[in-house]
């Protein structure tokens, strides 16, 4: 079954966030796109829906490192601990080619780490990736924490 | 400077600055003080032996001048005796008179005042005996009278003149002049008396007689047959004075001396006459017991003036004044020695001071640089990384504008240079984001810990050829596989700027080749990354591992002057170095040495 892409992105810089959903819309128009402006913000977000789901599902999130009040890292670290969030897919999306960052985000189980692409071609070529992969693969139903 | 190290060694560990004069300058003077002292001592010691070998010399001499002149004159006596019993043991007045004439007694005896002959005479026999002198001489008479049963009376004296006193004179008047004849008599020898004073001395000095007897025949061995047969004796009176005279004469002498007979002092030398090498504290004195015939003579010898002048030796108090000298000598030397030391250590502790203070300052100036260096680095490294961000912005920006404007790029009456200038925009954005990130990762260069890990030559080689798209033929790599673990990522990072850069300057990629050799050389693995390219001429050999220095003009080419910069760096902070060797037109060789950190020399660095 091919689920529309559902991301819910944890971004702090809009200029970002509007080039991410632009891209995205190029990719594909049904996408939704929920955002936090920090891992504070996503968090509590998260812990809400998990209480009462609002977010559209499945979903999966595109996680910025370098963030305010709370980083990528540490907010990755937070989800993996919860035993309500720990099953969300999450795939480090930033600008750090860090091997430091790269490394620390798999110890976290991130599923994935993608170094944001210069430009808009790039950036596109990602984003449709992505989007085939999404479409690829299969998800489980209802709720994406485990029971 | 050999002398102070051996002072060094000898030195108390305790005493090495500051000092005055230590244990081995105390050891030293004390032995030249011993040297001196013994050096003076021992030429005291020799000295004073010969001097004391000189005194027994003269002693003995004077001993054996006056046994020999007795000896002499006992000879007189006996060939007197001899004379007298030749002539069948009586002798007339001038035959006697003639045999003293010959001997030339006032030359050849000038210590007697005379020879005579005495008698031995019996109470009965003396009528008999005057009888006898009287038909020689008539006005012969004994005298002075006395209480002996027996006579000895002078029967001749020669010469007669200055004895005239003692003609008939009868020497047992008196126990001195008895005692001696008796005693000659009856011991057949020759016999001194004790000290008398000679009757015919006007002086009154002191004097003896000496007699030797003769008998009738042959001289008797008993002494029964001796005094039965004895006729009468030689004499010859002495005044001790005239008996020094000649040989003995005290002018030639450096020794003084009195002779005592029992109590009385038969000849004096020592009594205040006017000598003057008279020594009052005479160097050497000694007595000296002579026993001649019958009498015991003791001489008093004494050291004059003269003795003393000629046996005083300058030389032990030169010796010792002249060591004194050198050990004052040694002591200012070593003084100054120790002076010298002490300023030495103290300048040296001074420089040593100074350099210890310029060291920390130093110390302090390099930390203070190498802070900033640290703050530099991390401000380069914080700028670009947050300037990364807005130049993203403005790359997405103009994107954006270029997604939006595409209706009106396609219609008739657009502008083109709208859609060129933000083409440009986004070229700069692009040079931005590689100069940023160049800066970063400079910065970034030996700021995080690096890994070690099995390096893999060929498969980083082989991997640099299909990220730049490059056939089997463009990029060739020979050398020796290289099994060490090393920090890879870094290596990698050098090979792939060497390879970058020879194919971004290269005219034509189609004739592109570049050759990657690598080989270990003991515990360095040596690279070397050659191209065909067109080379760099030797003047900028240097430069272009600079910052931002690159061979181009900034416009027409992509290049942003960090990529060599890096190299350098990264290749430096290993501990290698890098060399270009190059001929324009004729490609370049990079070439560096990327040593093998094994565990102990990694860790060095690392701390380093």
């Amino acid at each position: 079954m091919a689920d529309d892409m559902n991301i819910f992105i944890v971004e702090d810089n809009d200029l970002d966030a509007e080039i991410l959903e632009r891209g995205l819309r190029k990719v594909d128009a049904s996408v939704s796109l929920t955002r936090a402006r920090d891992g504070v913000e996503a968090l509590e977000m998260l812990t809400q829906d998990a209480v009462t789901p609002t977010l559209p599902r499945p979903f999966f999130i595109l996680l910025d490192i370098n963030m305010p009040r709370m980083n990528g890292h540490e907010f990755l670290a937070q989800v993996r601990a919860s035993e309500d969030l720990k099953d969300t897919l999450v795939f480090v999306f930033t600008t750090s080619s860090n091997q430091a960052d790269i490394d620390r985000a798999y110890r976290n189980n991130a599923n994935g780490y993608i170094v944001k692409p210069t430009g808009s071609s790039g950036l596109d070529q990602v984003l449709q990736l992505l989007n085939n992969f999404w479409k690829v693969c299969e998800h489980p139903v209802g709720k994406l924490s485990a029971p | 400077m050999t002398s102070y190290s051996t002072l060094s060694l000898l030195r108390p560990a305790t005493s090495i600055h500051r000092s005055g004069l230590n244990l081995f300058h105390v050891i030293v003077i004390a032995l030249s003080l011993i040297m001196t002292v013994s050096a003076w001592q021992f030429s005291k010691y020799q000295i004073e032996t010969r001097k004391l070998a000189r005194f027994e010399m003269m002693r003995d001499r004077v001993v054996g001048q006056i046994t020999e002149r007795m000896l002499k004159y006992e000879d007189a006596l006996w060939a007197g005796a001899s004379m007298v019993k030749s002539h069948g043991g009586d002798i007339s007045f001038t035959q006697w008179r003639a045999f003293a004439d010959h001997l030339q007694i006032d030359q050849k005896y000038p210590g007697i005042n005379g020879i005579g002959v005495v008698h031995y005479v019996s109470e009965a026999g003396l009528p008999d005996y005057l009888d006898r002198m009287n038909t020689q001489r008539p006005l012969f008479n004994i005298h002075p009278t006395h209480g002996e049963s027996h006579y000895i009376p002078i029967s001749f004296i020669e010469p007669e003149e200055p004895n005239v006193a003692t003609v008939g004179l009868d020497l047992a008047f008196e126990a001195k002049r008895r005692t001696a004849a008796l005693a000659s008599r009856d011991s057949g020898e020759a016999r001194i008396t004790g000290p008398i004073v000679l009757v015919q001395d006007a002086g009154h000095t002191p004097g003896f007689l000496f007699y030797v007897p003769f008998y009738r025949g042959e001289t008797p061995t008993t002494l029964a047959g001796r005094r039965a047969h004895a006729v009468g004796a030689v004499y010859a009176p002495f005044i001790t004075r005239k008996l020094m005279a000649g040989p003995l004469d005290k002018h030639l002498r450096g020794v003084r001396f009195s002779i005592t007979d029992g109590d009385e002092t038969i000849y004096d030398e020592h009594v205040d006459d006017g000598d003057s090498l008279r020594d009052l504290s005479p160097m050497f004195s000694e007595t000296v017991s002579i026993d001649l015939y019958g009498r015991s003579w003791t001489l008093d010898m004494r050291t004059n003036l003269a003795f003393r002048a000629a046996n005083t030796y300058s030389q032990p108090t030169l010796i010792f004044l002249a060591g004194l000298l050198i050990e004052c000598l040694i002591i200012a030397l070593l003084l100054l020695m120790t002076r010298a030391n002490n300023h030495a250590v103290a300048y040296a502790d001074e420089v040593t001071l100074a350099l210890r203070d310029e060291s920390k300052k130093l110390t302090a100036a390099n930390a203070a640089l190498s802070g900033k260096n640290k703050e530099l680095e991390q401000f380069a490294y914080i700028a670009s990384h947050d300037l990364k961000t807005p130049i993203r912005g403005i790359g997405g920006l103009t994107e954006m504008l270029q997604d939006d404007l595409e209706p009106y790029f396609l219609s008739d009456d657009a502008n083109p240079d709208v859609a060129v200038n933000l083409e440009r925009i986004r070229d700069r954005v692009r040079r931005m984001n590689e100069l940023t990130g160049g800066i970063m990762e400079f910065s970034r260069i030996g700021r995080f810990d690096e890994s070690s890990e099995p390096v893999d030559v060929p498969g980083i080689v082989d991997s640099l050829r299909s990220d730049f798209g490059l056939t089997d033929d463009q990029l060739q790599m020979t050398g020796s596989d290289i099994a060490v673990s090393i920090d890879t990522f870094s290596f990698r990072r050098v090979i792939e700027n060497l390879i970058g850069n020879a194919i971004k300057y290269h005219e034509d990629r189609d004739t592109l080749k570049i050759d990657v050799t690598v080989q270990r050389t003991g515990n360095t693995i040596q690279v070397s990354v050659s191209d065909n390219g067109p080379g760099i001429a030797p003047e900028y050999h240097t430069k272009i591992f600079e910052m931002f220095q690159t061979l181009r003009a900034g416009n027409k080419t992509d290049s942003t002057g960090i990529g060599l910069a890096i190299v350098k760096k990264a290749v430096e902070r290993h501990g290698g170095r890098i060399d270009v060797r190059s001929t324009p037109g004729e490609g370049a060789t990079f070439v560096f040495g990327w040593p093998v950190s094994d565990g102990l020399s990694s860790r060095v660095d690392k701390a380093a």
